[in-house]
């Protein structure tokens, strides 16, 4: 496996909450990768970190340069409950701002933007409800819409935040179809995943946290009973 | 009176078209940064601004003793940026939530102004006279000098808004998203500020610094029930910030003495409620028509 991002003294820390903090991760090229562990085990704060959206001390390269200087190589898929959904645009719209960049200047996308705006949208099967106002999807749909958005900017890296939280399974499904699609393209998919179960299956390599790194590497090792234990306390028992 | 509600529409006295002009761009050019405010759910921080730029105003005129519109303008801007600092100060550096810190803001800010034009007004003698409007308001101390002022800032401002259209939409929309875009969320954020304080510097003397919040508001909470895109309601907050203004001035005009503000404040507020009525039987129609 070629190493992609390369995570070294990590550390994030809410007030003198520290929600994680870690000494060396290398997150794989062309994989996808799960970051599982317990509730508040700093999950959603690695990806915030390497997107330099909250403060934190520590490098984050990607292929031996600063990530947040490299913005343009990774897109990124926030938690749907992050979103306005009352905001008035259109499913169409939400997917073009995935063009939008620091050199988006006035109101007019480039026919060319608009191009990659539709072919996202119909990666994600949502083609005929493009022009529907957002807050009328269903839940599962404005998870697609997100990660259409996310396709549009085309991306190498793609970070997403539960991205299966509260979905239908055939949905989930799909999706995670998708992401083998864009694995076999050379993406990179690194995704925070809460459902034990269905986490050695979906992954190629799983980072397990709990404010710290457990353990790393391939789904069968790393979610192993004892990892788990040490992850989520010792009353847990997974293997039954 | 409607003889002369109606005779203000002919706008046959010069002053009156120059007053007429000057408050519908204000209007028109407030709704349309008040739509990004209220999107940006930051409706508070426009009452906050209004409120604070009273003191900027009076110790502009103290220093310089002049009521040069341009003076008074650059004297609210400076007032109104520090305070929109000090708001994020206190809500940085402390646990107060951020409505908190803006009622902190509003008030003290207002409470320094007051201070300022009360010793004016005993101070100053008949030179003053008139800077109370901007308090409540007054179309008709609008001239043909503020009329010119109007336009160019709030072009100026309205440009500047449009050329970072689509970095502004993506930013209130979801700050996260944008900056993982590699969009600068805090230049953005700063333009917006400094938008809406001129925006408002240049509104309080038709409307006042109590009520120019309802100016910023009130269309963009209109126009969202016509339209679920956001350029349109741009466009429409605009319009209908530029009627109210018309329709006010129209009645400060026809009846004497009347301030402005609360005029314009009232049609807002009359085509707010007809806004919700029209749109909670819209809404039952539509059910009922199975749509």
């Amino acid at each position: 496996m070629k190493a992609l991002i390369e995570i070294e003294k990590l550390k994030v820390q809410y007030g003198k909450q520290v929600a994680l903090e870690l000494k060396h991760l290398v997150i794989p090229q062309a994989q996808i990768t799960g970051i599982v562990g317990p509730n508040g085990s700093g999950k959603s704060s690695l990806l915030k970190a390497m997107l330099d959206l909250v403060p934190h001390s520590g490098s984050v390269k990607i292929q031996g340069t600063d990530l947040k200087s490299q913005k343009e190589r990774v897109s990124y898929v926030p938690q749907k409950e992050a979103f306005d959904w009352n905001f008035p645009i259109n499913v169409f719209d939400l997917v073009l701002m995935g063009r939008y960049g620091p050199r988006s200047f006035f109101v007019r996308s480039s026919g060319k933007d608009k191009a990659i705006a539709l072919e996202a949208i119909e990666l994600v099967d949502m083609l005929k409800y493009k022009d529907r106002q957002i807050g009328e999807l269903s839940g599962g749909q404005q998870q697609r819409v997100l990660i259409a958005r996310a396709l549009a900017k085309q991306a190498e890296l793609l970070l997403l935040d539960e991205p299966f939280a509260g979905i239908d399974a055939s949905t989930e499904t799909k999706l995670l179809s998708l992401f083998e699609q864009l694995k076999d393209q050379g993406k990179s998919i690194v995704m925070v995943h809460h459902d034990l179960l269905t986490a050695k299956n979906y992954f190629d390599f799983v980072v397990l946290l709990n404010n710290s790194l457990v353990a790393d590497g391939n789904a069968t090792e790393t979610l192993s009973a004892q990892n788990l234990e040490r992850a989520y306390g010792g009353s847990f028992n997974f293997t039954k | 009176m409607i003889e002369s509600f109606l005779n203000f529409f002919s706008f046959s006295h010069p002053n009156v078209v120059i007053a007429a002009i000057g408050v519908s761009l204000i209007g028109f050019f407030s709704g349309s940064v008040g739509t990004f405010l209220v999107l940006d759910k930051k409706s508070l921080l426009g009452d906050a601004i209004s409120h604070s730029l009273l003191p900027g105003i009076c110790l502009a005129f103290l220093i310089n003793g002049s009521k040069s519109p341009l003076l008074l303008l650059t004297g609210a801007v400076i007032s109104g940026l520090m305070s929109t600092y000090f708001v994020d100060f206190i809500s940085n550096k402390s646990k107060l939530s951020r409505d908190a810190a803006l009622a902190i803001g509003l008030s003290f800010f207002f409470s320094i102004g007051i201070m300022l034009l009360t010793y004016i007004q005993h101070n100053q003698g008949s030179n003053q006279a008139g800077l109370e409007s901007y308090l409540f308001g007054k179309a008709a101390s609008i001239s043909l000098e503020d009329t010119v002022m109007i336009s160019i800032a709030g072009v100026l401002s309205y440009v500047s808004l449009l050329i970072f259209y689509r970095q502004l939409k993506a930013t209130i929309f979801n700050r996260s998203f944008a900056s993982s875009q590699g969009i600068s969320i805090k230049f953005i954020q700063a333009l917006l500020n400094a938008c809406a304080v001129i925006m408002i510097a240049i509104g309080i003397q038709a409307v006042g610094v109590v009520l120019m919040a309802a100016l910023i508001l009130a269309p963009a909470s209109i126009s969202r029930f016509y339209s679920k895109r956001l350029e349109k309601i741009l466009i429409l907050s605009g319009l209908i910030g530029a009627f109210g203004g018309l329709m006010g001035t129209a009645v400060s005009y026809t009846l004497e003495g009347m301030p402005t503000g609360p005029w314009i404040v009232l049609v807002l507020f009359v085509m707010s409620i007809l806004s919700i009525v029209l749109n909670y039987f819209k809404t039952k129609w539509q059910t009922r028509s199975g749509l």
